[in-house]
């Protein structure tokens, strides 16, 4: 009995211990928290009334600084030309061609991208005998390339153009162009 | 490692599937996906908004004739234009004074006419109008028992007096300005204006 009274003592002693190391060991725990994050390059679009808004050809925009404007290019008329001042008119061939210009800014942001292409397309079919242009580039409901390789942070100037019929009915043209850039 | 077990990516190794390299494989093809999905174009779209209203309209100019420089077609200063010069000479009552590319005529014992014609040519623009009426004016009145007509119409100066009523677009018409004269009229020259309105049917 003495004898089985002295092995267990130790026993104990080191069930004692073992459990205090263990109890230690989880106030020790440790953790691995993993983290991964992507930046992502992007691009932004912008209209800006060119500097020389409110002369011949430069018509001011509506909200400009922002990626949605509007542009109010007046009533035509072939034989007496355009009510805003700010619009260039030229007659021509039965054809009127009524323009103006502004800006097109593109930045970029965590992008390595040199440069941006530019297109731009039309929301709906013009009626008969109605042209837009950009650039003297004829628009249509597809995208068309504007330009291949413009500057980031650099003003484009972008003349808006409409060639009309003298065949044309009396009405009000509304057109919506949808501008596109592209990072090469 | 069996060559043909790398190259197949579910390959068996020792005749059973080797899910550690099947594994390591997935995670290539993950990572692979994620650079091509940074990799795609970056883009930015905006919109322009436009209005334009058609305003429809009609332009009148006056042409030579093409008989212009025969008797009765005197040529017109800026012709092609909406406005224009017509110079009808000298004329007098007796011995049948006048120029060489006006008409001239005695209408009766005590007057005379001078005349010369031209065309008058509208053109129209944004406009389904099929054809238009054309009336004329003088501008001042003319001094006593001098009358100006065009084709015999006779003008005045407290409104537009019709000539026709429904003439076709782009078709040049030919007007005939004619001025009489009567005898007791003292020696003068006469300046007239005589503006022409076109207005669409």
């Amino acid at each position: 009995m003495k004898n089985n009274t002295k092995r267990i003592k130790p026993a104990l002693l080191a069930l004692c211990i073992v459990v205090f190391v263990t109890s230690w060991s989880q106030a020790q725990n440790t953790g691995k928290l993993t983290v991964n994050a992507r930046v992502q390059g992007s691009i932004g679009l912008v209209f800006k009334d060119n500097a020389a808004v409110g002369t011949n050809g430069f018509c001011l925009l509506t909200n400009a600084g922002t990626n949605n404007v509007g542009l109010d290019m007046g009533t035509a008329s072939f034989t007496t030309g355009d009510t805003q001042s700010c619009v260039s008119f030229l007659r021509a061939l039965g054809f009127y061609f009524v323009s103006s210009a502004f800006d097109v800014v593109v930045t970029k942001a965590n992008s390595t991208s040199a440069n941006y292409q530019l297109a731009a397309s039309l929301s709906t079919a013009p009626p008969n005998n109605v042209f837009w242009s950009l650039n003297l580039v004829t628009l249509s409901t597809t995208f068309n390339t504007i330009q291949n390789t413009n500057n980031y942070g650099s003003p484009v100037t972008e003349t808006l153009g409409v060639l009309v019929n003298q065949n044309v009915p009396q009405q009000t043209l509304f057109e919506t162009v949808n501008f596109l850039a592209t990072a090469n | 490692m069996d060559v043909s077990t790398f190259e197949n990516g579910f390959g068996i190794m020792n005749g059973g599937f080797n899910f550690g390299k099947l594994k390591a494989q997935l995670k290539l093809v993950g990572v692979l996906c994620l650079l091509a999905a940074s990799a795609r174009a970056q883009s930015s779209s905006g919109q322009l908004s436009i209005n334009m209203s058609v305003q429809s309209s009609i332009t009148l100019i006056f042409q030579n004739n093409p008989a212009v420089g025969t008797q009765g077609f005197c040529p017109l200063t800026n012709a092609g234009t909406n406005n224009v010069g017509l110079d009808l000479g000298v004329a007098a009552h007796s011995a049948n004074l006048h120029s060489a590319c006006v008409n001239y005529s005695h209408i009766s014992s005590s007057t005379y006419e001078v005349s010369s014609a031209f065309d008058v040519v509208v053109s129209k623009s944004n406009t389904s109008s099929p054809s238009y009426r054309m009336s004329a004016e003088i501008s001042t009145a003319p001094p006593a028992n001098v009358a100006w007509l065009i084709n015999n119409v006779p003008l005045t100066n407290t409104g537009f007096t019709q000539l026709d009523a429904a003439d076709t677009y782009g078709s040049p018409i030919t007007k005939t300005l004619q001025v009489q004269v009567q005898s007791k009229v003292p020696a003068q020259t006469l300046f007239e204006t005589i503006t022409f309105l076109a207005t669409a049917n």
